[in-house]
């Protein structure tokens, strides 16, 4: 059965976003400045009408089928007669749709005519789509508005067919015969659609005219659109463009096939359908469409609309479409740059303020020239409406733009009464005082604070400070985000002076989650010692009280799921975020503790001093290491304990005690245990590798305990070479230090088999791999096997006849294929 | 040395590339093969690219090849993007196909294809496995487009698994810079692609510009690239000159089928003649020789402005 699940307008509800893109970041932000609009009417919809395709499928549908209830005069609500039009199954029969559509009798005359009426309409709607699908190719058809507007869609249906022409002679029979003009323009639409699709372009223009003159309901647009479509056919450019341009000032629901099928290639077309058109505000829209397309800067097109029609939402919305056009030359958002550093930072500063503008003209004729014309005319626009606050925020913002930080906090004048402008302000005022001051003083910060609090309705988050409905419904798709944009200009600026503390908490690209790597980034110096300091600074400025309102906010976001964790584990004690942040800082520093072999002690006293509950649990056996590195349970078992009731604490009090049991001469094994533990809970293959070593030079050691640390030892060379082969060089440990050098270190003064020659080896490995990256496979594991084949032969060469050998190779594949070569 | 060199010189072959969806030569096109004895004419067939996660071909070529008595190598442009995470299944099938198919469609026979792809380091294993399995099902010569920088470090690059490949000698400054003084051609980048001693692994055919165009900066960004622009014109229009090739737009109007804005720079490229001949004489000197040269592409726009021997100063230059 063919399904016929679309309009029986024009068919089809695959409406894509298709017009000249006008998807932004920006910080001025349509759905807080457009947001109370009533989206079907305002002009502004289409600004983000095209971005949503299902609010646009919806918008349609919801138009067409109130346009229905309406001629049925509210015995059907628009919802029910959305399953009869748009529907999913064959028509029947007359008798049959009929009972189907009356969900209850009607004893007036007249509405049982409509209905008879609608059901004749429908079954011949149905049958004009299912002659258009079935005729046309899926791209012609389906996607006329989208890269084949109206404009170029060319006839397809063969003339003469005797179907088409008993579908117009039913057309023209029902127009007769029917006494609702209502479904005589719905029926002429069909013949319109006919005709256009066979190429009978006069015939189309005969029936549009006949049936549609002064004609300004809901489906007159979207035959006129056709006529305009047949219009171009019939070389007749200039009326078609005026046309198009109707259709998308009066029919939402085609502005973007219309305005994709205008074409103004000269002064001449332009100027040609200008001319046809009988009103300023029909001129002024000309003009609105030609600065609406995403190349154009619309200055002068804004200029004629503010001449004709003064302050129209057209020269607001071209406004706002400009501004994100000079903020996008002055800012670079780049939003989705997840390696952030001080270097991409430093994009979010003023472009201008680092460019070197040796070429003078290149400057008078560019961003901050046209952002000059923009602040005139925005300035002139808020002196001639002084309360319409969105001519305050634009030329603020514009202010703010340019680097004037006094210009734009003074045109921001009183709040605004509009909850979505009062942010837009609130926002703005953020950003002036975060650029407008070189040193943000406790009164700034909390300021500040206070703006991020209001704009996000009291909560601490960065989550979007839209409200849910403009989120959902319109904006999902863009990316506009006002609180990123003030925490990277935090971020940048407290960077630049150095504030360590603020420059993580405002980093809104990680959370505490990444506080280590935070630590690590902030280190010049791979030191144990280094980096522990940075621990103990980062406790000690986050004790520092007062607090400003700003600090407080940055800290609770970036420990949100610090906090979030601590507060589930120990709500009863009812504890601040404050002190919750500085639980967590504490385990952060028993976690680094531990990770030194000489500070483990330390690490124990430490977690002592910590709520029992805070502690984390073990979440796998530290003494258990499986054979193979991934789809495996078969596991080598160092030592038994009850680790699943241990915390961080157990673990460390049991490393303690194995440490200083290793250190009696005949306790080599605790030394392999206690490697074991780190690899497992620390994934530190380079520490672990260092025990172990040290470990079989024991000589106390048996074989057999010998060829496990051996087969762990390789185990660990596998792991490091996929580490720095293919994570370039970055261990992914918890204490991972995190360059090169301290792995070169680590092993230079340890001159052992794996030291620093391995390590060359490596860097060498990783380099060709990176050149050679295009090489088959073959060729870089031969360099693998080469590399890493040796601590696999000396198992087998000297430990061959262990059990645990035997073992090894029966359990893991890759061993046993090292072996054997 | 040289005199070794002269006696293997031989004149290359002269082809053009034809890159517009409606195949159709005007007489001034086919005048301008006949008298440089083209016997190959390098067509874009169609461009592969992603949408919606899938792998399509866009933009198929519409031919009329009535009055064609010229072998058509067929052309495919694709996406970088294509190649980014692996080969794309049923690709290799799928290009073969729909070329069989438009071969059949115009009663063509077709020998070779060549297939035009901006690699990069990430892509280029793809790229070449697709190549590989391209071989696998073809009989016909593969050729594959290669970029100054791939010709450069080969070892860095890779080369791909193609019997031969076309060196293309434009698009060499950095377009988006409206300093730039000539992003198509500049003999002082090239050579700092050809040392002299540079030469690839296998056989090479050279591609050389013969397009022109006007570049508009708007915002101090690259906006609009407005094709077979013409200098003579600009003094009819409210244009500042800036400098050779630079002019500003002084107020907003339409000219060549655009819209300008005002503040708009344009700067008007062209390969012309005489860096042409340099370029080629720096390739000349390069160990590297090359079959054909191609010339990028067949208008009869821009065509006539070059001397009817060109085209062979060119060929007798680099061969």
């Amino acid at each position: 059965m063919q399904i016929l699940s679309v309009s029986i307008l024009l068919g089809h509800s695959t409406l894509y976003c298709c017009v000249s893109g006008y998807s932004y970041n920006s910080n001025f932000d349509k759905a807080l400045l457009f947001g109370n609009a009533d989206f079907a009417e305002s002009y502004s919809s289409w600004l983000y009408r095209y971005s949503n395709y299902d609010y646009l499928h919806n918008q349609t549908v919801s138009l067409n089928v109130q346009d229905w209830a309406q001629f049925f005069e509210g015995k059907y609500t628009p919802d029910s007669l959305v399953s009869v039009i748009y529907r999913g199954h064959d028509f029947e029969s007359n008798r049959a749709e009929l009972n189907s559509l009356r969900n209850k009798r009607s004893t007036e005359l007249k509405l049982i005519a409509k209905e008879e009426s609608f059901i004749e309409y429908l079954k011949l709607a149905l049958e004009v789509e299912a002659i258009l699908e079935n005729n046309t190719s899926a791209w012609e058809y389906d996607r006329y508005w989208d890269d084949n507007p109206e404009r170029t869609k060319e006839g397809v249906l063969e003339n003469g067919t005797t179907k088409f022409n008993r579908l117009v002679q039913q057309a023209e029979a029902l127009i007769n015969r029917s006494q609702f003009s209502f479904i005589r323009e719905r029926t002429a639409y069909q013949l319109v659609k006919l005709y256009r699709y066979n190429n009978q372009y006069s015939l189309v223009e005969d029936v549009f005219y006949q049936y549609f003159t002064g004609s300004t309901s809901f489906i007159s647009y979207w035959a006129m659109e056709h006529l305009a479509g047949a219009l171009i056919h019939l070389e007749r450019k200039d009326e078609a463009n005026y046309l198009f341009s109707k259709v998308y000032m009066n029919a939402p629901s085609r502005q973007i096939s219309a305005y994709n099928s205008l074409s103004f290639m000269s002064e001449y077309d332009f100027d040609a359908a200008k001319r046809l058109c009988i009103s300023d505000e029909e001129k002024s829209g000309l003009h609105f469409i030609r600065g609406m397309n995403k190349s154009n800067l619309a200055y002068d097109d804004i200029n004629f609309i503010v001449k004709s029609v003064g302050n129209h939402e057209f020269v607001r919305i071209l406004m706002c479409k400009e501004i994100v056009k000079i903020e996008s030359a002055i800012i670079d958002f780049n939003q989705n740059n997840s390696s952030y550093s001080s270097e991409t930072i430093g994009q979010y500063s003023h472009r201008y303020a680092l460019r070197d503008y040796d070429n003078q003209y290149l400057y008078q004729m560019g961003a901050f020239a046209y952002l000059d014309d923009l602040i005139r005319i925005s300035n002139k626009m808020m002196s001639n409406d002084s309360e319409d606050s969105f001519w305050r925020l634009s030329t603020a913002y514009l202010y703010y733009l340019k680097g004037d930080f006094s210009s734009s906090q003074e045109c921001l004048g009183t709040p605004p009464t509009d909850q979505g402008m009062l942010k837009m302000y609130e926002a703005i005022r953020a950003f002036n005082v975060i650029e407008g001051n070189e040193i943000l003083s406790i009164e700034h910060e909390n300021e500040i604070g206070e703006i991020l609090l209001f704009l996000n309705d009291g909560q601490s988050t960065l989550s979007s400070i839209r409200d849910t409905q403009a989120r959902i419904t319109i904006w999902q798709d863009e990316g506009t985000d006002i609180n990123r944009y003030i925490f990277n200009l935090l971020y940048s600026k407290y960077l630049n002076q150095g504030d360590f503390y603020k420059s993580i908490i405002f980093n809104c690209n990680h959370s505490s989650n990444q506080l280590l790597w935070d630590i690590l980034d902030q280190s010049t110096v791979d030191s144990f010692y280094k980096n522990l300091q940075y621990i103990q600074n980062l406790l000690d400025t986050q004790a520092v009280s007062p607090k400003s309102a700003l600090t407080k906010f940055g800290e609770e976001v970036y420990f949100a799921p610090a906090i979030r964790n601590l507060t589930q584990r120990i709500s009863h004690h009812e504890l601040s975020n404050d002190s919750l942040i500085r639980i967590y800082l504490h385990k952060m520093k028993g976690k680094f503790l531990l990770s030194d072999l000489n500070n483990i002690a330390d690490a124990i006293k430490h977690f002592e001093k910590l709520p029992e509950e805070s502690l984390d649990t073990m979440a796998n056996n530290p003494f258990a290491f499986k054979f193979k590195p991934y789809g495996s349970d078969s596991i080598i078992k160092t030592l038994e304990t009850p680790w699943d009731t241990w915390t961080t604490l157990d673990l460390s009090r049991c490393l303690d005690s194995l440490r200083n049991e290793s250190k009696q001469e005949d306790q080599g094994k605790n030394l392999i245990n206690f490697s074991v533990a780190y690899l497992t809970q620390y994934s530190d293959e380079k520490l672990l590798k260092e025990y172990l070593y040290e470990g079989i030079q024991s000589e106390y050691l048996t074989r057999e305990e010998k060829a496990q640390a051996l087969f762990i030892m390789s185990r660990c060379d596998r792991t490091l070479y996929h580490n720095t082969t293919q994570y370039g060089l970055y261990p992914r440990a918890i204490n991972g230090y995190s360059i090169p050098d301290l792995y070169e270190y680590r092993f230079s003064h340890n001159d052992n088999m794996w030291g620093i020659g391995r390590w060359l080896k490596d860097r060498q490995l990783w380099k060709k791999q990176n050149e050679e990256m295009w090489r088959e496979n073959k060729v870089f594991w031969n360099e693998f096997d080469e590399a890493y084949s040796e601590s696999f032969k000396v198992l087998k060469e000297e430990y061959a006849d262990t059990e645990f050998y035997q073992l090894a190779v029966k359990e893991c594949a890759v061993f046993e294929l090292y072996v054997g070569m | 040395m040289s005199s070794c060199k002269e006696e293997v010189h031989q004149q290359a072959e002269i082809s053009f590339y034809h890159w517009k969806q409606d195949f159709s030569l005007d007489s001034n096109e086919l005048t301008i093969l006949s008298d440089n004895k083209v016997n190959e004419l390098y067509v874009r067939f169609f461009d592969v690219t992603l949408e919606d996660g899938k792998c399509i071909p866009v933009s198929v070529v519409e031919l009329d090849t009535s009055t064609i008595p010229f072998e058509i190598i067929p052309c495919i442009y694709i996406e970088n993007k294509v190649f980014k995470k692996g080969v794309p299944s049923d690709l290799c099938q799928n290009v073969y196909d729909l070329v069989r198919e438009i071969e059949e469609i115009h009663s063509l026979s077709i020998h070779e294809i060549q297939f035009d792809c901006d690699w990069t380091e990430t892509s280029g294993p793809n790229y070449f496995q697709f190549l590989q399995g391209f071989q696998d099902i073809s009989s016909w010569t593969i050729s594959s487009t290669i970029r100054l920088h791939q010709f450069k470090y080969p070892q860095k690059t890779g080369v791909p698994p193609v019997d031969k490949g076309v060196l293309m000698c434009y698009n060499m400054n950095d377009i988006y810079d409206v300093n730039t003084e000539n992003s198509i051609i500049s003999n002082q980048t090239l050579k700092t692609y050809m040392d002299g001693s540079t030469s690839y692994s296998i056989p090479l055919d050279l591609a050389f510009p013969t397009y022109h165009w006007g570049l508009v900066y708007r915002l101090d960004d690259l906006a609009l690239i407005v094709n077979d622009i013409e200098a003579d014109s600009i003094p009819n229009y409210p244009f500042t000159k800036l400098s050779g090739t630079k002019y500003r737009a002084d107020s907003s109007f339409y000219f060549n089928q655009t819209y300008f804005n005002r503040g708009d720079i344009l700067r008007i490229e062209h390969s012309e003649t005489k860096v042409l001949l340099e370029c080629a004489e720096t390739i000349a000197n390069n160990e590297q020789r090359f079959g054909k040269v191609i010339f990028y592409h067949l208008n009869s726009q821009s065509i006539p402005s070059y001397d009817p021997s060109f085209f062979q100063k060119i060929a007798n230059s680099i061969g």
